[in-house]
């Protein structure tokens, strides 16, 4: 059975425009740049597999699923979903997938409650009464909207329009789902709620998802993780190698007996925290078998232990941090 | 040719696209009235103006239209305004554009173009209710008695008229993709409807040579035709002499608008939304 979807060599550029030079009439002094959104990228989505594209802002998450969705035609390279050319067949596809775009582009009416965009949907997709009732019902249950979904949408906070949003996006039961950024400024109880949902329905339905975010948490509901930066892929892989990739040091917190102040124990690393009686060091893997560490952690001197993993928010801070160190490469291709 | 069920499929998605239009529409309840009303109003002052007009320099008629058949007309004007008000497209298309609310139509499974003109039907079916009641109080009160024949010519004007609206709407909301401020275009084809297409001033009131091209320009299908065919200030005949341009405008700006969709496309797909 082929993938649910196949990027093959993807690249995507996009024509800005930039003033050369400040003053009252730099807008009439532009010069035309053309941008890499894209460059290159390849991957795979097997049948029911739940997928989190990760990267920054500017990383090519959105120009991604957009080419993926069939909003834009990539300038080079393949896509597949569900064995349709997005592009070519987009009204044809629009049947098989559903896009949750997160609040950037609400798909609900504002001024009417969302059980009115529900029954748009319905009739869009052509869902019949039946059908439409039951798998109401079921989203109701599962995204816990029952006190929201009649009230006008433009009442409801966040949290409940990106539920509803989601409703709105899943109601023909799609057999390939896209979300970009679904969890951007929700708060913590919905968030859960739409990773529930999400496991629930590859679950009961087998449905694939895409899910495009920068929030790290997110991803914990991945199986997979593609990341991005810059246009290019960097990374594909699940989560305990993302984070063996691109992790720089391991965290060592050292707490010392009464009295003791730890000077004259010869430490390496980067001392992360300190204070009367206690060491928090960033050591790098390497020195886990190292002697100077041997003989810190068995010396009686010492009362207690921890070697941890860091956060893999601060994994990817850090990793991006050193790449923005590294320079600006290869985000602008060319003057035009 | 493709199975029936896929045509009633497509119907229901433009019935259930048409619904939820007109009900959003109607959340604003009076404000949609009132917007309907201060349209006429522009109307409504064009008649204080030719009343002041045939007061102060004494003419019983202008090219054979007195006073009374310019009111009339200027009061089935104002009835017009807001069915062929075309800048609610605009706005829509525009906005969509800017704000890159496009993707959420682009993603449903139904055409974007065709979307657009069922929301802009939806919009006008509530300016028609509007339009229909004063138009009736005007063919009351102004003692009007026009044949069959000319309601039929009228009718078919008031659709050319909304077609040619909305299909005007989308080539200028279309625009948005290249500039970033299209206010100064819709104030200008506002002007020409106003000047050149009737809303101020009746096309016959021109010397001959200028209304007869004023006519072969697209915008007197807007206002002029259709209100003068009602008010009798032209003739069913001459009223019908005018259909075949009225269809071929229509056609040229459903081609033009087309193009502009493909331009919009393919512009969207190289800058991106």
């Amino acid at each position: 059975m082929p993938n649910a979807v196949e990027v093959e060599n993807v690249s995507k550029r996009f024509n800005t425009y930039e003033n050369k030079d400040t003053g009252l009439f730099s807008s009439f002094r532009r010069k035309k740049k053309v941008v890499r959104a894209l460059d290159g990228v390849s991957f795979s989505i097997k049948h029911g597999e739940i997928v989190a594209l990760l990267g920054r802002n500017g990383s090519g998450k959105s120009t991604m699923i957009k080419t993926i969705t069939g909003i834009l035609h990539p300038d080079a390279g393949r896509v597949r979903v569900l064995g349709l050319d997005p592009w070519r067949d987009r009204q044809k596809i629009t049947m098989d997938i559903g896009v949750v775009f997160g609040a950037t582009h609400p798909q609900l009416y504002w001024n009417l409650p969302p059980v009115d965009t529900f029954e748009y949907v319905r009739d869009v997709y052509g869902v019949s009464q039946k059908d439409y009732n039951e798998r109401l019902k079921f989203f109701i249950g599962l995204l816990d909207i029952s006190k929201v979904y009649k009230k006008q949408t433009r009442q409801l906070s966040l949290g409940e329009r990106m539920k509803c949003e989601m409703v709105a996006a899943l109601l023909h039961f799609p057999k390939f789902v896209v979300m970009d950024e679904p969890t951007i400024g929700v708060d913590l109880p919905a968030r859960i709620g739409i990773k529930r949902a999400v496991r629930e329905l590859r679950k009961r339905y087998g449905m694939t998802f895409l899910i495009t975010t920068h929030v790290v948490d997110d991803i914990s509901m991945a199986d997979r993780i593609v990341m991005l930066e810059r246009g290019k892929k960097i990374f594909d892989g699940k989560q305990e190698k993302l984070r063996n990739t691109f992790r720089e040091y391991i965290i060592l917190e050292v707490k010392f007996a009464d009295g003791e102040s730890g000077k004259g124990f010869r430490m390496k690393g980067r001392v992360i925290s300190s204070e009367p009686g206690r060491v928090k060091l960033g050591i790098l893997p390497s020195m886990l078998k190292d002697e100077w560490l041997r003989k810190l952690i068995t010396s009686d001197k010492v009362e207690d232990y921890r070697i941890s993993e860091p956060g893999l928010s601060s994994i990817l801070a850090r990793f991006y941090s050193s790449r923005d160190r590294k320079g600006n490469e290869a985000d602008v291709d060319a003057d035009e | 040719m493709r199975p029936m069920s896929m045509q009633t499929n497509k119907l229901i998605k433009y019935r259930a696209l048409f619904r939820i239009s007109f009900k959003d529409l109607l959340t604003w309840g009076w404000e949609a009235v009132l917007s309907s009303l201060m349209l006429m109003l522009y109307a409504v002052i064009a008649i204080i103006v030719w009343i002041a007009i045939y007061s102060f320099t004494g003419v019983k008629s202008i090219n054979g239209v007195g006073l009374t058949s310019t009111i009339i007309y200027f009061a089935i004007i104002s009835a017009l305004m807001p069915f062929l008000s075309w800048s609610n497209t605009v706005d829509r298309l525009s906005s969509d554009i800017r704000d890159g609310d496009i993707a959420s139509s682009l993603i449903r499974p139904m055409s974007y173009y065709f979307k657009i003109f069922f929301e802009g039907v939806s919009g006008s079916v509530f300016n028609l209710a509007v339009s229909i009641a004063v138009i009736a109080l005007v063919i009351h009160f102004g003692g009007l008695t026009p044949s069959v024949y000319t309601y039929a010519m009228f009718a078919f004007y008031f659709i050319i008229g909304f077609l040619m609206a909305e299909l005007l709407g989308f080539i200028i909301g279309s625009l948005a993709i290249y500039l970033t401020d299209i206010y100064g275009i819709m104030v200008s084809i506002n002007w020409m409807i106003t000047i050149i297409g009737g809303g101020m001033i009746p096309l016959v009131f021109f010397p001959a040579f200028i209304e007869k091209v004023l006519l072969l320009t697209p915008f007197p299908f807007l206002a002029f035709v259709p209100a003068a065919t009602l008010s009798g200030v032209i003739s069913v005949g001459e009223s019908f002499g005018l259909a075949a341009i009225g269809l071929a405008w229509l056609a040229a700006l459903a081609i033009i608008a087309y193009v502009m969709w493909i331009k919009l496309k393919t512009r969207i797909n190289a800058v991106g939304i």
